[in-house]
């Protein structure tokens, strides 16, 4: 079930309402019923898998929490526990890699084995892959480690872990919450509030401008270029990349926020997942305010269990790099994805490198690093940056965004930005134009964030028929100029494929 | 509140983005407050061929055409079920128009529209829509349209914030003149054997019909019809026969002149190739159907009638219509379709030239105007007074006159210039380049109406 669906236009207000009509001791079973619903809408054979992961988990933190009275320090409990963490991990992760990676393992592995003269009979295994297995297998992990580390006590009303794993807003593209924030709500779930509701639904209509408006919009510009980059060469490439980035930020962060209302509706608090990221001066900042979830979860249960930065400036860049590859290749079993992740990473270790040189250069020519021309730089070079890695996401294959890329520097038709044959890829000039007007809302947007100015907070602190204007006016311009309706697919959100 | 501002504003923007054509076609029969008598089914082929206006002047018929282009029988089936919540007619005639198709809403989508947006949300549209498709996102195009209409936000004019609404209660006049085609003739033996969804659904139109007591009229419009049109023709008349109701098979009479009375030339046999009448056509179709109504049904003339008076006024306005369209069209061929008006007279200058004559372009329509090529004067002009209050036509040579029902004519030619007088009044002075000049009366009105002059290449003045 779609977000941008009128299924769940029909499906989320009953929730709601159902929600707040019961009592609160058993919201979180409704809440339970419903999400399995909302999962199994889409295959419900699958919702299996979702429970398999679901009572690996809780069971392992159920077998870790036994020992919580035992002295700390026992080697044999710490043994214990870390075989627990084991083998969660590898219940869970074994299920991760056979329905997302097994094809793309023996693909790769017959193709190594081909340069050395050897063929491989490939299974062949065509298995869906489960929607949102990335984001619940981690989160379920995340429950573990918690647990290991005792930084939560094991829930042990397993109905209400299920919902912890399953809570449908955050289901099948996140954020990935953390048990820490998450379950302690669930357990004391809040009465309905109307400022939280208005909030909520704030937020909602901002998430769908950005899915139904913007995305959707920018996604058909974007697809007519890159499904064909033989014909659009050159200066349609750059447009078409500039777009993606804006594409896929407004899809991903569309569905977060959505999520992240929808949630505040009923109650829930979730965490933020993106922080104007375009208006990052470096690459690194770039990964703290984008996909916010994922990154701290890498931080969290990778990075630092490496070591992180404890163990030296060579160790440190290693383990940047295997962050990032490891994250390139969470969102797509494909070669292209690992190069994605690892241009990410090697961005930061350049950039760390290059440190001491750069404060020099600064310091020798006097620039002031916090002069807005400065900061514009920055940020602009972060942009170029982050987008020319969104070609190797973007594109079907590494070979073709090598070509791509290729194409960019050779091909020289500049004067398509100015005779009207943009107007040709997909959107015609009045859609082009409000396409972009509406990033153009969006930057302005990020900016006021960026400052510390929460838009929907402003509109909230409006009289009461300001705030139903506003509402009322965006609901109807989103579907008014959205790209919606039976003319068009429902477009999937990117990231539901991760 | 906050749903009730939200509401009423979608509400606004859907009538504001949705095509106007359904609104507009169907605006007056939402509007009538009284019953109306007669109401119309079929394609694009009744829209043309059926002017319920004509019928209300010359019979005190209350009817409304609910014909829209591309209708099939299932749809049309569910848009009388939708207008029985509204009215309660004492007769339906449907067109058997595409009896053999097996399509259906899915296939039709562009055009079922048309039979469908100006109806309010209800529980029998509902039903229709349910009934129709199984596809989700088709029943909610129709259910609301604004799904489908959203995205003409780039193309708002001021036709969608100002629509108006259409003068001849869901009728209409396409001018045209078709090229003559030869068609093949079966007989009556041979006739669609199959239940086609079209079947299906017309024998449900008339047994919800007969269970209401309203009569059925089926027709099938004239045009040359191809083989498997022909076969559905015939199938038609069986079936009339077997529910006891009555048929009009027009490919089995000679009320239109095929060289004449039909416009369009679709490349595509599906829908049939110069599958509709003209104006002239029109008038002759609906002369037809008002007739064999007046004789063989018991429908009420309301001419007299209080509650209908305010038709007189509609009929005006449909006039204006038929006025306008005259000083709109730019094509002497299509012009005399459009004189073919039993209601309007008219003084036609036609020049001395041999394109009148039998074998030239124009002898066909003179002749369906009445006018007998033969008795034009050659070398100079003639005056062709078509006096239809009168029932006369006469031939006027330059310095002739000739008293008429609504005056009397004179026509001249000072300094070599052909003009039309009326009364002693100066009409129309001829543009010596012109084959043609025409001034038209109207016959209920009693002044001229519009005039016009052509040269064969067009419209000149």
């Amino acid at each position: 079930m779609l977000f941008n669906s009128l299924q769940f236009l029909v499906f989320f207000p009953l929730v709601v309402c159902v929600c707040f009509v019961l009592p609160a001791k058993v919201r979180y079973i409704w809440l339970l019923i419903a999400s399995y619903y909302f999962y199994m809408c889409w295959n419900a054979k699958y919702a299996l898998l979702l429970l398999f992961s679901t009572l690996v988990t809780y069971l392992s933190g159920l077998y870790m929490d036994s020992f919580k009275d035992k002295k700390k320090g026992n080697p044999t409990v710490i043994k214990r526990k870390k075989m627990c963490v084991a083998a969660s991990f590898t219940l869970n992760l074994s299920v991760l890699f056979f329905f997302k990676y097994f094809d793309f393992a023996v693909d790769s592995l017959s193709k190594v084995l081909a340069l050395v003269h050897i063929q491989l009979n490939q299974p062949a295994f065509d298995v869906l892959l489960p929607v949102g297995i990335s984001f619940y297998t981690f989160q379920a992990l995340s429950y573990t480690m918690d647990v290991y580390r005792g930084e939560i006590y094991a829930e042990r009303n397993f109905l209400r872990y299920a919902l912890f794993v399953s809570f449908f807003p955050q289901l099948v593209a996140g954020p990935i919450e953390r048990s820490k924030n998450l379950l302690k709500q669930l357990a004391v779930p809040p009465k309905p509030d109307i400022d939280r509701i208005r909030d909520g639904a704030l937020l909602m209509l901002w998430g769908y401008f950005l899915k139904v408006v913007l995305a959707d919009r920018i996604a058909i510009v974007v697809d007519t270029i890159y499904n064909d980059p033989a014909a659009f060469g050159g200066w349609y490439l750059i447009v078409a990349t500039v777009l993606f980035a804006f594409q896929i930020y407004c899809d991903f962060a569309g569905y977060s926020t959505i999520a992240i209302g929808a949630a505040g509706i009923l109650g829930i608090d979730l965490m933020e997942n993106f922080n104007a990221p375009y208006l990052s001066r470096s690459v690194g900042e770039f990964w703290r305010r984008w996909h916010i979830s994922l990154s701290t979860w890498f931080r969290d249960y990778l990075y630092i269990p490496l070591g992180g930065n404890r163990k030296g400036k060579v160790r440190k860049y290693f383990n940047l790099m295997v962050v990032f590859l490891v994250s390139g290749l969470w969102h797509g079993a494909s070669w292209h994805y690992v190069v994605w992740g690892g241009l990410n990473g090697l961005y930061q270790v350049i950039g760390e490198t290059t440190k001491p040189v750069r404060d020099k250069a600064v310091s020798v020519l006097g620039l002031h690093r916090e002069s807005l021309g400065h900061r514009i730089l920055q940020m602009f070079i972060t942009f170029v940056l982050v987008d020319f890695a969104w070609i190797f996401f973007r594109a079907n294959g590494f070979i073709t965004g090598a070509s791509i890329i290729k194409s960019m520097f050779t091909v020289h038709n500049p004067w398509i930005l100015f005779d009207g044959s943009l107007f040709n890829c997909g959107l015609d000039q009045k859609n082009f134009h409000l396409m972009l007007l509406c990033i153009a809302a969006l930057i302005g947007a990020d900016i006021c964030k960026y400052c510390g100015v929460r838009v929907h907070e402003v509109i909230a602190k409006q009289d009461i028929w300001v705030r139903w204007l506003v509402f009322s006016v965006c609901t109807c311009f989103i579907l008014l100029v959205g790209i919606w309706g039976p003319g068009y697919n429902a477009a999937n959100f990117i990231y539901f494929q991760f | 509140m906050i749903v009730a501002l939200t509401v009423s504003m979608l509400y606004g923007l859907t009538r504001l983005v949705e095509r106007k054509g359904s609104r507009q076609q169907f605006a007056d029969f939402f509007e009538e407050k009284e019953d109306f008598d007669v109401l119309f089914l079929g394609s694009s082929r009744t829209r043309d061929g059926i002017s319920p206006m004509e019928l209300w002047n010359d019979y005190g018929i209350v009817s409304y055409d609910l014909a829209f282009d591309g209708a099939i029988l299932p749809i049309e089936y569910w848009l009388l079920m939708n207008a029985l919540d509204y009215t309660s007619p004492k007769l339906v005639v449907v067109d058997g128009c595409y009896l053999s198709m097996e399509y259906g809403l899915d296939e039709t989508l562009g055009f079922s529209h048309a039979g469908f947006d100006a109806f309010p949300l209800s529980i029998t549209k509902i039903r229709s829509v349910l009934d129709l498709t199984e596809d989700a996102g088709n029943r909610m195009e129709f259910l609301w349209d604004f799904s489908i209409y959203h995205d003409r936000w780039k193309e708002l004019s001021a036709g969608d914030f100002f629509p108006g609404k259409d003068v001849c209660k869901g009728g209409r006049f396409r001018v045209g003149v078709a090229a003559p085609l030869s068609f093949p003739d079966i007989g009556l033996a041979e006739m669609l054997s199959e239940d086609t969804k079209g079947v299906i659904y017309l024998k449900k139109l008339i047994e919800a019909c007969q269970e209401r007591d309203i009569d059925v009229l089926m027709t099938y419009m004239p045009f040359p019809a191809g083989e498997a049109q022909q076969r559905d023709a015939n199938r038609l008349s069986a079936l009339a026969e077997e529910y006891g109701e009555d048929c009009i098979n027009f490919l089995r009479t000679d009320v239109v002149n095929y060289n004449t009375d039909l416009l369009d030339n679709y490349e595509d046999p599906t829908w049939g190739v110069n599958g509709h009448v003209n104006p002239s056509g029109c008038q002759k179709v609906t002369e037809y159907i008002g007739n064999y109504i007046r004789d063989h049904y018991d429908i009420p003339d309301r001419r007299n009638d209080a509650a209908y008076q305010g038709w007189y006024d509609d009929y005006a306005e449909y006039t204006n219509y038929k006025i306008q369209l005259m000083n709109a069209e730019p094509v002497l061929m299509n012009y005399f379709t459009l004189l073919y008006d039993k209601h309007m007279s008219c003084c036609l200058c036609l020049a001395g030239s041999g394109i009148w004559r039998e074998g030239g372009a124009y002898c066909e329509q003179l002749k369906n105007l009445g006018i007998d090529p033969d008795r034009l004067f050659m070398g100079s002009p003639t005056l062709v007074v078509l006096d239809r209050i009168g029932g006369a036509v006469s031939y006027v040579p330059p310095g002739g006159s000739q008293e008429t029902a609504f005056g009397t004519v004179a026509f001249n030619m000072p300094d070599g210039v052909p003009n039309i007088q009326i009364n002693g009044i100066d009409c129309l002075t001829v543009d010596p380049a012109a084959a043609a000049g025409a001034v038209v009366i109207d016959n209920a009105a009693g002044g001229v109406a519009t005039t016009s002059c052509f040269s064969e290449a067009g419209k000149i003045g």
